[in-house]
């Protein structure tokens, strides 16, 4: 299973929730984690999400998946303090999975961050690219796959050891992030507007030793309907195959339910593709969402189909 | 890619097997989960009679109190049973700001996370929700101090404003 991306407003939202009330043992934590009931301190908070899916494609592979996988996050947020901490790990199965058989374990987002003012934060960790539309955590997205074919995300970062100062207001976020790479460094620069209610538009450019990307995405609400375009362009040092990729989205609510259709294409990995998705999704409450996805991909002379099916319990 | 801290893998992988197998060393002294749920139940029946017993010496204090003023029988009674509905309701007030209605009333969609909060005070509990349009939900939940009776109300917020609530059951 691949990894997914997240912007960084929908994991901030995921990491500063849970504040409940009492104690509980370790054995009741583990025990009982898929209750959605996790009583920490008022400092410490505990989240995550079990993520469960299935695919099956016409391209003569067989159905694949299996507990995908199981997040665990805490976020430690003194009320009086200006320093917080937020450690996440992911188990990723690499096999059975569901049978336990082979487990990838990783850090996520593992950070400490000093919040100057309301507005101005520094973070030291390991930290989540601002490249992206399509959230890296699974709660976020609005479909199964990512845009990319073969269920490939389209961006060229994910999580990397570094800093970034961020500088958040309610009309426009500034953020830039450094690290090093092989003795050079590393930057990503993030400029977002969202003056404007139910608009959101971001742009990131991103300048490593091995890759240049540039990727801007906007998103819009209006009524039940949510649309989104996305163009992320990225030149691979020492490849003539350079990535440039066009995304559309558009997602209507019928309450609990919703479906989405996307269509994204243009040349990925040295290859010209289309494809275009299907999902209707279903909140079975606030805690559990389940979906369905018809992806029909072009790369190339060849096409396929692939169906997908998804339950996500988070908490 | 920043994703080439290949070194460092291992590290993590210590890290993390360090937190996950701290508390599987404690699982000699970690209560198992039958016998957290037995000692939440006893703490709930405990809660319960105490409840009862507080409720017993507020009315015995009263009572001992107004017996000993210039009233009639029924007067006496009608004062015994104001002034322990109004410490009900105080104590009510003073653990559950949240649990009256005309509060919840005051409500609209719009209001901000901090309006709200200025209105009902703090969430029980404020965790994310899976449905795509609402991005938090704010739980507060508790017992009626009198009946003992669970409620539970609930703010919806998407973008930061309120888009549903459900008023508890008061």
């Amino acid at each position: 299973m691949l990894q997914r991306k997240t912007n960084k407003q929908t994991n901030n939202i995921m990491k500063i929730k849970k504040e409940l009330l009492a104690s509980l043992t370790s054995a009741a934590l583990f025990g009982s984690v898929a209750n959605a009931e996790i009583p920490l301190t008022d400092d410490l908070s505990a989240y995550g999400y079990i993520d469960m899916a299935y695919t099956d494609s016409d391209d003569g592979s067989n159905l694949e998946g299996g507990a995908a996988e199981f997040e665990l996050g805490f976020a430690f947020n003194p009320a009086e303090s200006k320093w917080s901490a937020v450690a996440e790990l992911s188990f990723r199965g690499t096999g059975d999975f569901g049978g336990g058989e082979k487990v990838d374990t990783k850090w996520e987002t593992l950070t400490i961050t000093y919040a100057s003012s309301d507005e101005l934060s520094f973070t030291l960790g390991n930290i989540l690219s601002y490249q992206g539309f399509e959230t890296f955590d699974a709660t976020g997205l609005f479909q199964y796959s990512y845009q990319g074919y073969g269920n490939s995300p389209v961006y060229s970062a994910s999580y990397a050891y570094g800093a970034c100062a961020d500088y958040v207001t309610d009309g426009y976020a500034l953020g830039l992030w450094v690290g090093e790479v092989d003795d050079s460094a590393s930057v990503e620069f993030l400029a977002a507007y969202t003056g404007t209610e139910d608009l959101t538009v971001k742009f990131i450019y991103a300048n490593d030793p091995t890759y240049e990307t540039f990727n801007v995405w906007a998103s819009y609400d209006v009524g039940n309907f949510t649309f989104a375009a996305e163009y992320t362009t990225t030149d691979t040092v020492g490849s003539d195959n350079d990535d440039a990729v066009y995304m559309a989205l558009a997602y209507y609510s019928f309450g609990d339910a919703g479906l989405t259709l996307r269509y994204s294409g243009g040349e990925f990995g040295g290859s010209d593709f289309d494809k275009f998705s299907v999902s209707p999704g279903y909140s079975f409450s606030d805690n559990v969402f389940g979906l369905l996805e018809v992806s029909y991909e072009e790369v190339g002379e060849e096409d396929s189909t692939t169906l997908a099916a998804e339950l996500i319990y988070s908490f | 890619m920043k994703t080439k801290y290949n070194t460092h893998r291992f590290l993590f992988a210590l890290c993390g097997a360090v937190l996950i197998a701290a508390p599987a060393m404690s699982v000699a002294e970690a209560v198992a989960q039958e016998e957290f749920l037995a000692l939440q139940l006893r703490v709930e029946q405990l809660e319960a009679s105490l409840r009862i017993v507080k409720n017993t010496q507020v009315e015995a204090i009263a009572t001992e109190t107004f017996a000993a003023m210039p009233m009639t029988q029924d007067d006496r009674n009608s004062l015994i049973e104001n002034v322990v509905e109004r410490i009900q309701a105080r104590e009510e007030s003073a653990n559950f700001p949240w649990m009256e209605a005309s509060k919840w009333a005051k409500l609209n969609k719009g209001m901000s996370p901090e309006e709200v909060v200025a209105v009902l005070d703090q969430p029980t509990l404020n965790e994310p929700s899976m449905h795509k349009r609402v991005d938090f939900v704010y739980t507060y939940q508790g017992r009626r101090v009198v009946t003992a009776k669970k409620v539970t109300g609930i703010v919806r917020f998407y973008k930061g404003k309120v888009i549903e609530t459900e008023a508890p059951d008061l």
